[in-house]
């Protein structure tokens, strides 16, 4: 605070109607900083509505049934057609990746909630944590050095569903943990005074319980994966190549959207997927 | 029996963590054999050879692209921080109750944009109407050092720019979570002691917050760090050490995104070698900033993720 103390100089009591400098100075700031901070608020939505009605507008046109389920034409100056194969193969990849990361993650947060006095949850919870933060490109160049060089299982859907299911295990913990935790306690300890045991506790009462909220998160880390696209464009760029392509599945759509083929179709997709990864 | 199952699928993470380290580290060993540890984070020269037999021929400093990376995120977070904070002011303290969920939702679905639409808005729109900006900046401040050179449309500033808005979300969630935190009889004492709101908030909200803050932005500057897509499409891959901030440059990811898809055999090893590179910077961002994060007990929600 730096303060311009100017006390009026006579003794006599000081009405609170008379304001002195630094007091109006003071509000003045106030005022000036509360607007910054609402403009700065404002400044940050913008590119929020930008993209929404950048892509809504660039789209729209582009986006309907046609576009969702036919193949792309053969010649790329053609009207019409779709990417068909790209929305089956990313639904298809997503798919296969959500299988992959659901049941082992709901079943790490059930570790995580249910045996809080294991010496292993901190840790676990920690590098978890972590784990999240991990850029997706590694992820990519691990399941290519782990899956596609080690075990030999070449380019392909496989690869991609696992990488996208690393990517998306940390996410299903976390939020899989939060909602077992929405689980009241009564109804474990009410349970556990029936005689359960943890096993019974968990896969029929707080499993139960807990699996509107567990199928919401497994939609939120299905969304993830399917905006975050990078390590599962590493197996679909050799795949395309055509030198190895024994197990070499469908075209992945946000990989096409990467390579940006038909400018005016790609911001459609990604709506998709947003709605999905918000529904 | 259930026991064993929960807990080894909650160990399943630590040991992919752990297979992801070495997997990758042992595919890049000859790479950082040849150059040294030291020579391939602070060498400069990046000529991939074609070697298919698991020799290495080619030279491989990754310093460019390090470089590249650690500015780029820098100048992102320069932007992203102050507007972090100054969102998460605005949401916990001033927002009208009824505003308040409404806007954050929208906060927080700026990171529930796919990278790829940040990419292709930056590279084909964003970067159109900034040009005029970053010409402004360049000539009227041409005395500054790296500033007066070329510039181009795709530039770090651009990219910086993009990145700043991609984070900005993580950063303002685990901000607002931290203010939150503050009691609320501290706000109510030093309104008591006539503190205006801004005075309050400097105070005593971001005064206890300081921590906070800065393990919420360091864990911002791990994604920062690790984000391919958008920033291959808007940064124009040019990977000469320079500093210019309207030139275009190239981090470690784009590169590894670029070049993947056309390398050798040889070239891939220095790629995961690069991959390790990365690794390593947003694993020490990431442990730091977690450990700080985590003083403020147990993070909820969407700061989580």
């Amino acid at each position: 605070m730096t303060s311009t103390t100017d006390r009026p100089s006579t003794d006599q009591p000081r009405s609170l109607r008379d304001r002195t400098a630094n007091s109006i100075q003071r509000e003045r700031k106030d005022r000036l900083v509360k607007a910054a901070l609402l403009a700065t608020v404002a400044f940050a939505l913008i590119p929020l509505a930008f993209i929404l009605s950048a892509t809504a507008y660039q789209g729209l046109g582009a986006f309907g049934w046609e576009f969702l389920t036919q193949p792309p034409p053969a010649n790329p100056n053609e009207e019409g057609g779709g990417y068909g194969p790209m929305v089956f193969g990313t639904i298809y990849m997503v798919g296969l990746a959500v299988l992959m990361s659901v049941p082992l993650g709901v079943a790490a947060a059930v570790f995580l909630v249910e045996y809080k006095e294991s010496k292993l949850v901190a840790p676990i919870r920690f590098f978890t944590d972590v784990m999240t933060g991990v850029p997706s490109i590694f992820v990519g160049l691990f399941v290519f050095s782990a899956l596609v060089i080690d075990a030999d299982l070449f380019f392909g859907t496989l690869p991609g569903a696992v990488s996208l299911a690393v990517l998306m295990l940390p996410i299903v913990v976390r939020s899989s943990e939060e909602v077992l935790r929405l689980v009241p306690d009564d109804l474990r300890n009410a349970a556990y005074g029936l005689g359960a045991r943890r096993r019974q506790v968990v896969t029929r009462v707080v499993l139960p319980a807990a699996g509107p909220g567990l199928i919401t998160s497994a939609m939120l880390a299905g969304g993830r994966g399917g905006g975050g696209r990078r390590a599962g464009r590493r197996r679909r760029a050799a795949a395309s190549r055509g030198t190895r392509m024994r197990r070499a599945g469908p075209a992945c759509g946000e990989f096409r959207v990467r390579r940006g083929c038909g400018g005016r179709l790609r911001g459609r997709r990604t709506s998709v997927w947003r709605g999905c990864a918000r529904s | 029996m259930f026991r064993a199952f929960v807990a080894g699928c909650g160990l399943l993470v630590l040991v992919i963590l752990a297979w992801m380290i070495i997997a990758t580290t042992r595919d890049a060993l000859p790479v950082f054999e040849k150059e040294g540890i030291v020579g391939f984070f602070l060498g400069t020269e990046w000529a991939p050879g074609n070697a298919r037999d698991g020799t290495i021929t080619g030279e491989y400093g990754a310093l460019e692209f390090l470089a590249g990376t650690i500015y780029v995120s820098i100048m992102a977070m320069i932007i992203a921080v102050p507007m972090a904070i100054g969102i998460a002011l605005y949401l916990t303290e001033l927002a009208p109750r009824r505003l308040r969920k409404p806007l954050t939702y929208m906060v927080d679905l700026l990171a529930a944009v796919p990278s790829v639409v940040y990419g292709l808005v930056g590279a084909k729109i964003l970067a159109g109407v900034m040009l005029p900006l970053w010409n402004a900046i360049n000539d009227n401040l041409a005395f500054l050092p790296f500033l007066g050179g070329t510039v181009r449309v795709n530039n770090l500033s651009l990219g910086a720019l993009v990145l700043a808005i991609m984070v900005l979300p993580i950063i303002s969630a685990v901000t607002r979570e931290v203010f939150a935190q503050v009691p609320i009889d501290e706000r109510h004492a030093a309104f008591g002691l006539g503190a205006t709101r801004w005075e309050v908030m400097r105070h005593v909200v971001i005064h206890r917050s300081r921590a906070g803050i800065v393990g919420g932005s360091m864990l911002g500057l791990g994604r920062a760090l690790g984000e391919t897509i958008a920033v291959l499409l808007v940064l124009g891959a040019n990977s000469r050490l320079l500093f210019e901030p309207f030139n275009t440059s190239q981090t470690v990811a784009a590169q590894i995104a670029a070049a993947f898809k056309e390398a050798s055999p040889e070239y891939i090893r220095a790629l995961v070698a690069l991959g390790v590179a990365l690794f390593v910077l947003t694993l020490i961002v990431n442990v730091l900033s977690r450990l700080v994060v985590n003083r403020f007990g147990n993070i909820t929600g969407d700061a989580s993720i």
